[in-house]
C-alpha cells in the first residue's frame, strides 16, 4: 500500500514538472502576438513575415475550422495570460470572447474586422435572396481609419467597453452580420491593415516593415480580385454554398449565393430542405456547388449530382497545413479560384 | 440501376422526382433489414449498448488513422471496431462481469481514447463528416458498396442462424452439440462491427443503434416463436425506415431521427398489444 502511495505521488510531481509548457513561455524581449484562429494567424503572418521582435503564436489548433463552438483549453488560456496582444477576427466570430476578457482583463485585444462591412448572415435556404439588397448590405458608414486608432490607442479594458457602447449600433450589426471576411480578398486587405496598425503602435521599430509586408499583401489581393475579373464566367451566375464564408466566395468570383445549405454536428437538412433546394438550382440554372471539405460536403454532391452538375471543393482557410510550412494566403486563395475556373471551362467542354 | 430509378419514378410520390430521395430509400431497404436481424441476436443475448460502443469506437479508429497518417480512416475504424468487438466478447465470456458493465466500460475508454488522441491532434472537425452520416446523402456508388458488404453479411447469417440462435438460448447447451461458441460468437460480434463502420459514414452513430435494436425489441414484445421474431423485425425495420423517411419528407424533418421515432412508435404500440394479450 505505501509503495504505491510513493508511486502516485512521484507520477504527480513528475507530471507537475511536465506542466510547464515551452510554448507558453513569456517571451521577454519580443512582442508576444497572439491570433484567435488560422485565418487571423495566416494574415498576421503576412503581415509580420520577418520582424524579429514579434512572437506569433496561433491560440485554437489549426486542424480546429471555424470557431463557432469553439472553448478554450487550458493551453489557450495560459497563451492569453502571457500574451501582449490577442488579434481576433471579430465579427462575432469569437463568441468565447468574453470567458477570455473575464480572465485576462488587461489583454490588448484587436479586432480585426473593425470597420469592415459584413455580408448578412443568414442567407436562409433558396430564394432568400431575391432581393439583391437584402443580400448584400454593405455598411457604406466605415469608420475613418485614423479615427479608429483614437479608440485603439487607450488599451484599457475600461475603455474599450465605453468604446463599445459608444458604437452599439455598429457592434449589433455585426454580430448580425456574416464573419467569415478573410475569404474576400478586398476584406481581408483591410483586415491586414487592421493588424499591421496595431503591431506598428506596439513595436514601433518595426513599423516599415509592417507596412511593406502590408503593402505587398494588398497587391497580391487586388491580383487576386483582379484575376477574377479576367476569368471568363458571365456576371451574375449564381451558386449553391455550403460553407456559411462562402457568399465571401461567391461576391468575390462575381456569383450570386443563391442557395446556402450549412450543415453541421447539430443541424442536419431535412429531405424537404434538400428537394427545394434541388428544386432551386434546377429552376435558377446553378452551376456552382461549392464545398469546402467538411461535413456540409456530402450535401453539396447529393445536390449537384441531383441537377447533373459536379460539385467545387474550396478552401476555407480555417486549417492550417499538417506540416510546419510556408503558407500564402495568395496562393490558397489563387487555388480557389482556379478551382472554380477548371470547373467552368470543363462545363463549357 | 436505371430500371430501379425508373421504376420509382413511376410511383405516386412526389419524392421520388428526386435522385437523393431514391438512393436514400434504396439504402433504408438495403442496410434496415440486416441490421433488424443483427439485432434479434444482439437483445437476445443483452448486448442492447454493443453498437452504441462500436459506434463510439470509431472516434478511436479514426483517432488511430490519423495518428498512422493515413487518408482514409476507414481501415483503421474497421480494424478497430472488430478488435473491440473480439475484446468485448473475450472479457464477457470470463463472466466476471455483467455483459453490459463490460460494453459500458470499452464504450466509455474507447470514446474517451478517440476524444484524447483527436484533441491532441487538434480536434475532428475535418472527420467529422465520418461520424455524422446523413442517409440523405448517399450516392449511388456508395449503394453499391453498401450492397457488397450487406451480401456477404447475409450469406454469413444465414450459415450461422443455427448455431447462433443455439449459443443465444443457452451457451452450455450449445457447446454440448458441439458448436464452437467462442468461434460462433466472435464471428457475431465480427459483423455487427463491420456493418456498423460500413454504414456509419451514410446512417450516423445515432440512427445505427436504434435500428439495430428498436425493430428486434418491438418484433419481441409480439412474436410468437424464433421464425417469427426474426421476420417482424424485418419488417418493422422496413416499415419504420420507409415511413420514417417519407414523414420526414413531408413534415420537413431530419430523416434519420425521424426513422428512429418512427420505430420507437412501433416498440410502443407493439407493448401495447403484448400487454393486452395477456
Amino acid at each position: 500500500m505505501k509503495g504505491i502511495k510513493i508511486w502516485l505521488l512521484s507520477v504527480c510531481l513528475f507530471l507537475m514538472a511536465c506542466g510547464t509548457d515551452v510554448n507558453t513561455v513569456h517571451h521577454q524581449d519580443s512582442l508576444t502576438v497572439v491570433t484567435s484562429f488560422y485565418p487571423v494567424y495566416l494574415l498576421a503572418q503576412e503581415v509580420t513575415a520577418g520582424a524579429k521582435g514579434i512572437h506569433l503564436v496561433n491560440m485554437a489548433q489549426p486542424q480546429t475550422g471555424c470557431l463557432h463552438d469553439y472553448e478554450m483549453t487550458i493551453g489557450d488560456r495560459k497563451l492569453l495570460e502571457n500574451a501582449d496582444i490577442f488579434l481576433i477576427n471579430g465579427g462575432g466570430m469569437e463568441q468565447f470572447l468574453e470567458q477570455a476578457l473575464a480572465q485576462c482583463p488587461h489583454l490588448q485585444i484587436v479586432d480585426t474586422s473593425e470597420g469592415i462591412s459584413l455580408l448578412e448572415e443568414e442567407m436562409h435556404h433558396h430564394h432568400a435572396c431575391e432581393n439583391e439588397d437584402a443580400c448584400v448590405h454593405g455598411h457604406e458608414d466605415e469608420h475613418e481609419h485614423a479615427d479608429e486608432h483614437e479608440h485603439e490607442d487607450e488599451h484599457e479594458h475600461e475603455h474599450e467597453h465605453e468604446h463599445e457602447d459608444e458604437h452599439e449600433h455598429e457592434h449589433e450589426h455585426e454580430h448580425e452580420g456574416n464573419p467569415h471576411i478573410w475569404l474576400s480578398p478586398e476584406r481581408a486587405a483591410r483586415q491586414a491593415e487592421n493588424i499591421a496598425l496595431a503591431l506598428a503602435e506596439s513595436d514601433p521599430a518595426e513599423a516599415d516593415l509592417f507596412a511593406a509586408n502590408l503593402e505587398r499583401f494588398r497587391q497580391e489581393t487586388e491580383r487576386l480580385m483582379a484575376k477574377a475579373e479576367e476569368v471568363s464566367i458571365p456576371f451574375g451566375e449564381k451558386a449553391a454554398v455550403f460553407h456559411e464564408g462562402f457568399a465571401y466566395l461567391a461576391e468575390w468570383f462575381g456569383m450570386e449565393a443563391e442557395i446556402g445549405i450549412f450543415a453541421d454536428e447539430y443541424r442536419e437538412p431535412s429531405a424537404l430542405e434538400l428537394a427545394e433546394a434541388a428544386d432551386g438550382a434546377r429552376q435558377e440554372q446553378i452551376h456552382f456547388f461549392l464545398a469546402a471539405g467538411d461535413n456540409g460536403e456530402k450535401y453539396a454532391k447529393a445536390l449537384a449530382v441531383e441537377v447533373g452538375e459536379k460539385m467545387v471543393v474550396l478552401d476555407p482557410l480555417t486549417m492550417g497545413p499538417d506540416a510546419k510550412t510556408e503558407d500564402s494566403y495568395y496562393a490558397r486563395m489563387l487555388a480557389n479560384m482556379e478551382a472554380v475556373e477548371r470547373h467552368w471551362k470543363e462545363r463549357e467542354r | 440501376m436505371e430500371m430501379i430509378y425508373g421504376f420509382l419514378e413511376s410511383l405516386p410520390f412526389s419524392m421520388f422526382h428526386y435522385d437523393f430521395m431514391k438512393n436514400a430509400f434504396l439504402a433504408s431497404i438495403l442496410i434496415t433489414p440486416l441490421f433488424a436481424l443483427l439485432g434479434t441476436m444482439a437483445v437476445n443475448n443483452k448486448m442492447a449498448f454493443f453498437s452504441d460502443a462500436l459506434g463510439h469506437s470509431a472516434f478511436t479508429g479514426i483517432g488511430l488513422g490519423v495518428l498512422l497518417g493515413l487518408n482514409d480512416p476507414l481501415f483503421a475504424m474497421l480494424a478497430f471496431g472488430i478488435f473491440l468487438g473480439l475484446v468485448i466478447t473475450r472479457v464477457k465470456a470470463a463472466n466476471m462481469v455483467s455483459s453490459d458493465t463490460v460494453i459500458s466500460v470499452f464504450s466509455s475508454a474507447a470514446l474517451a481514447l478517440g476524444i484524447v488522441i483527436l484533441s491532441a491532434s487538434g480536434g475532428f472537425a475535418k472527420y467529422s463528416a465520418y461520424l455524422i452520416g446523413d442517409i440523405l446523402t448517399v450516392g449511388q456508388k456508395d449503394l453499391l458498396v453498401i450492397a457488397g458488404v450487406l451480401l456477404v453479411a447475409y450469406v454469413l447469417w444465414a450459415v450461422l442462424y443455427n448455431p447462433l440462435l443455439l449459443v443465444s438460448v443457452n451457451r452450455s447447451l450449445a457447446a454440448s452439440r458441439g458448436v464452437r461458441v467462442l468461434l460462433v460468437e466472435n464471428i457475431f460480434v465480427m459483423m455487427v462491427a463491420v456493418a456498423v463502420m460500413v454504414s456509419i459514414r451514410w446512417v450516423g452513430i445515432l440512427l445505427i443503434n436504434s435500428l439495430l435494436i428498436l425493430p428486434a425489441a418491438a418484433a419481441r414484445n409480439i412474436a410468437g416463436g424464433a421464425g417469427s421474431y426474426h421476420w417482424t423485425a424485418t419488417v418493422f425495420a422496413l416499415i419504420s425506415s420507409l415511413v420514417g423517411l417519407t414523414v420526414s419528407y413531408i413534415w420537413n424533418t431530419s430523416a434519420g431521427a425521424t426513422m428512429v421515432l418512427t420505430a420507437a412508435v412501433l416498440f410502443f404500440l407493439t407493448y401495447a398489444i403484448g400487454r393486452l394479450r395477456k
